[in-house]
């Protein structure tokens, strides 16, 4: 026993000595540049063809050139070129021919040509994952064409208009490379089409390489020296990409110097902490998303417009947007303020007690008549207490309203048919592409019905017909035109109550310069635009 | 007749691990949520959400999908991730090794600072031995563990700066086991071990604590217990030195109860140790499978469930044979 002891001392000693001295670390002789970012959600992918949240999207922004860049230097999300140098649409809106830029290296040395797209779109829509459903609707295998090396066309089944604002999600992989690395598969001579070499390899041509990938843990990538763009003095030579979930632990991270950016789903006490924090900054933008609540118009009381007019008018919109959501933008309408096609002649919804009086006396149903059902997702507390304030207020008109804490697969589970779907939801949905598609058709027109997104279950003719206008219209002033028009209708059959437009935040040091905020998913955290400077 | 013994206690564990399995395939498929419409998003089409529910099998009736499964886990097969987009057999090869390791070394701790403490303060009962293990105990078991994490990262890792705040080390020595402490050992990278070593000190220590206390109290109420026997008192007469009596005779008789509780709640730390692991950023078991429940990524909820209720076998196996190997009178007793 006492040997044990002796044994038990010797380690704890010999622990803390290393600890002092930190002998082990190896010596270095060159300093590169090492952005190390701390997320607490790990990639779960780094496959093109497969990723569809945000941390897997800052890896393969990284790692891969997409077809379209969003003009990021510009502060903008306009879909910009970037592999592809210009293009063309044909009269009908149905051919989109692309050329490509020369001289594009794969991080395998070879040069990127029309048929590694033409393998990237098919190979996306063979899988059918990731970000396949921006395209399945107007593309299939074989509807990618290289007409040469340079150019590269896209026949669609009939007009779409967001097509190239989604090619900003269209990442290039290398053909040649990924034939090569064939698993056993259900795609005939493509065996498993390279997804079990892309989970854990990468095929771009990204300004960086993938070094190592622990899944749960660290993603280090490495400048790609041969990256067609070039560098510049003071650009990420490694960038670290580390999975913390401990928000108390991020916090030590970034204040103890071992994270230069923190990412985006800490509490804002902890960025109002970090912002006051010498040596850090916390940018605070506006997002792209809109933050609402559905109310399902399919079911009674809320199937009469005038009641969804009432509890329109019945939620205080700036102790929401104070209070519960500081900084947060009030919504004008379904399409984010900030987002492409924004119709900015919305008015927001008013909180008008006197007014939802007004409407309630208008409605087919006695305010007591119904016990209104208000489901959110149980972890996310700042929706609880929306729902509070919502609840007071309803109280006083006389509606009753239950407020339901729901894990987040059942709440998505409910809104699959209209007789489960609640009264209300609350839901974030993030701009997917530039362009107002994403916000109006994906939620309000039928084929949407049966998704989260959808889950008002809104169905208006006039809305349809104009949506499905909208969608072929070639012309892109007359499109935007139908797509605000489509907006304004929606906004005055109030389906949502649209709350606001959040604030995103992220927190990084002071030496960390060039970040902008862009919106679009994994965009942010384009490596190659920020720079580092320690002096 | 301890091969008998043996052979009994591992054919015991068959129809315990398929009733295991059975009742987590069934429990799986029935929690709230469709995992293929939460794993493609909510702007999935009906064809893609077809085509993702044949691919993971989820067409065919549940009695096929078990036995196909059941198949596949004989293969070593455990069917694909949904959030991982891989084998689920590679990412328990990535994440096992990460907890087996913590939890092996957690448990060493545990055992180092609850054995002697616990035969001490039996032996010098209310002295102030007794009363500062006792108080050790009732605190260990009361701090919660995220609590105790934090506040050992801020004075070790954030204020001190002697330990890492957080991961499995920045040195990964060449794979063997996954274990890297073995790794390193045995490539005799002794950078990469005193790297892991010093990671794993804080988590380690943190998913120790309650284990010692609950060692430290078993150990004394075993040892206390052991006192009052005749062999003790005669052992004494004869005159043999006390430390020899209490550590070779004694401590022997005593620790069975201790071996119950390191037995379990081994295997319990193994699955449950996601509190520590999230806090320090441990890429293990623990964490990979809560955010799999998340998730809703059955294959790897089941076979997390699998692996951990297999190591609990194992490990219990091993307790028992311990048993056996202590004290002769389980090992003949008959059943």
């Amino acid at each position: 026993m006492r040997r044990m002891v002796v044994l038990f001392v010797a380690i704890a000693l010999a622990t803390a000595g290393l600890g002092c001295t930190r002998s082990a670390e190896p010596a270095r002789t060159e300093q590169p540049v090492i952005l190390t970012f701390v997320n607490t959600v790990p990639v779960p992918a780094i496959d093109p063809a497969l990723v569809t949240d945000e941390a897997g999207y800052i890896a393969v922004v990284n790692l891969y050139d997409p077809l379209l860049f969003p003009a990021v230097e510009e502060g903008l999300m306009d879909p910009a070129p970037h592999l592809a140098t210009e293009w063309t649409v044909s009269a009908d809106g149905r051919v989109y021919r692309f050329t490509l830029r020369e001289g594009v290296k794969f991080h395998s040395g070879r040069e990127l040509t029309a048929e590694d797209v033409v393998f990237s779109m098919d190979r996306v829509l063979s899988l059918k994952k990731g970000p396949a459903w921006m395209w399945l609707p107007v593309l299939s295998p074989g509807s990618t064409r290289a007409v040469d090396p340079y150019t590269v066309e896209f026949h669609l089944k009939e007009p779409y208009a967001p097509f190239l604002a989604t090619l900003i999600h269209l990442f290039v992989v290398d053909a040649e490379l990924i034939r090569a690395n064939l698993g056993a598969g259900d795609f005939g001579d493509l065996g498993d089409y390279g997804q079990g070499f892309l989970s854990a390899n990468d095929a771009g041509s990204g300004p960086y390489v993938l070094e190592k990938w622990d899944r749960e843990g660290d993603l280090v990538a490495n400048r790609f020296a041969d990256y067609w763009k070039g560098w510049r003095q003071g650009q990420v030579d490694r960038f670290v990409y580390r999975t913390v979930r401990e928000e108390a632990t991020v916090k030590m991270l970034i204040k103890g110097g071992e994270a230069d950016l923190v990412g985006q789903w800490l509490s804002v006490e902890t960025y109002n902490e970090l912002a006051a924090t010498p040596g850090l900054k916390v940018a605070e933008d506006p997002t792209v998303q809109l933050f609402h609540l559905p109310m399902n118009t399919a079911k009674p009381p809320l199937d009469c417009i005038y009641f969804r007019l009432a509890l329109v008018h019945a939620l205080d919109y700036t102790t929401a947007n104070t209070e519960i959501f500081p900084g947060a933008v009030q919504a004008r309408g379904p399409v984010p303020i900030k987002a492409a096609g924004h119709n900015s002649d919305l008015a927001p919804f008013r909180y008008d007690m006197a007014k939802a009086r007004e409407y309630l006396a208008k409605s087919k149903y006695r305010p007591g008549e119904y016990v209104i059902q208000y489901h959110f997702t149980d972890v996310i507390p700042a929706q609880r207490k929306l729902g509070l304030l919502l609840q007071s207020s309803l109280a006083e008109l006389g509606i009753k309203m239950e407020i339901n804490p729901t894990p987040w697969v059942r709440l998505t589970e409910l809104c699959a048919k209209p007789e489960t779907t609640p009264h209300i939801g609350a839901f974030y949905y993030t701009l997917r592409y530039p362009h107002p598609h994403s916000h109006t058709f994906a939620m309000y027109h039928p084929s949407a019905h049966g998704s989260w997104i959808a889950m008002s279950w809104y169905n208006n003719p006039g809305v349809t017909r104009v949506l499905e206008e909208a969608v072929k219209e070639v012309d892109t002033e007359r499109q935007m035109q139908l797509y605000k028009q489509a907006q304004a209708m929606i906004a005055g059959d109030a389906p949502s109550i649209y709350v606001n437009n959040p604030v995103h935040r992220i927190a990084h040091a002071e030496y960390v310069k060039g970040y902008r905020y862009v919106g679009l998913i994994g965009y942010d955290l384009a490596v190659y635009y920020l720079t580092v400077d320690k002096q | 007749m301890f091969r008998d013994y043996l052979a009994r206690r591992v054919l015991m564990m068959v129809p315990t691990l398929l009733g295991l399995s059975l009742l987590i395939f069934l429990l799986s498929r029935v929690m709230p949520g469709d995992p293929i419409l939460l794993a493609l998003g909510p702007e999935a089409r009906p064809e893609q959400v077809e085509q993702l529910r044949r691919e993971m099998g989820l067409d065919r009736p549940l009695h096929v999908q078990y036995l196909r499964y059941l198949q596949g886990v004989l293969r070593g097969d455990f069917g694909r991730s949904l959030r991982t987009h891989r084998p689920v057999a590679q990412d328990l090869r990535d994440f096992l090794p990460a907890t087996v390791e913590l939890t092996s070394v957690a448990m060493l701790f545990a055992i180092l600072i609850g054995v002697p403490l616990g035969v001490t303060a039996a032996v010098r009962r209310d002295g102030m031995v007794d009363h500062l293990s006792r108080w050790v105990a009732l605190s260990g078991v009361a701090m919660p563990q995220f609590w105790l994490a934090i506040l050992l990262q801020l004075v070790f890792g954030y204020y001190l700066r002697q330990l890492p705040l957080i991961g499995r080390g920045s040195i990964v020595p060449a794979r063997i086991t996954g274990l890297y402490l073995v790794d390193s050992l045995v490539t005799g990278d002794l950078a990469a071990f005193w790297n892991s070593l010093r990671h794993l000190v804080l988590p380690a220590f943190t998913l120790s604590l309650a284990t010692a206390a609950q060692i430290m109290r078993m150990t004394r109420a075993g040892m206390v217990g052991q006192m009052r026997r005749d062999y003790v008192l005669a052992a004494r007469s004869y005159g043999l030195p006390y430390n020899l009596v209490v550590y070779r005779y004694m401590l022997k008789n005593a620790i069975t109860s201790t071996l119950t509780i390191i037995g379990l709640t081994y295997g319990f730390l193994l699955g449950n140790c996601f509190v520590v692991e999230t806090v320090f950023a441990w890429p293990g078991i623990a964490a990979y499978g809560a955010h799999a429940v998340i998730y809703k990524d059955f294959n790897a909820v089941v076979a997390v469930t699998l692996v951990v209720g297999v190591a609990y076998a194992i490990v219990n196996l091993a307790i028992d044979v311990l048993y056996g190997f202590l004290d002769p009178r389980v090992r003949y007793a008959p059943e």
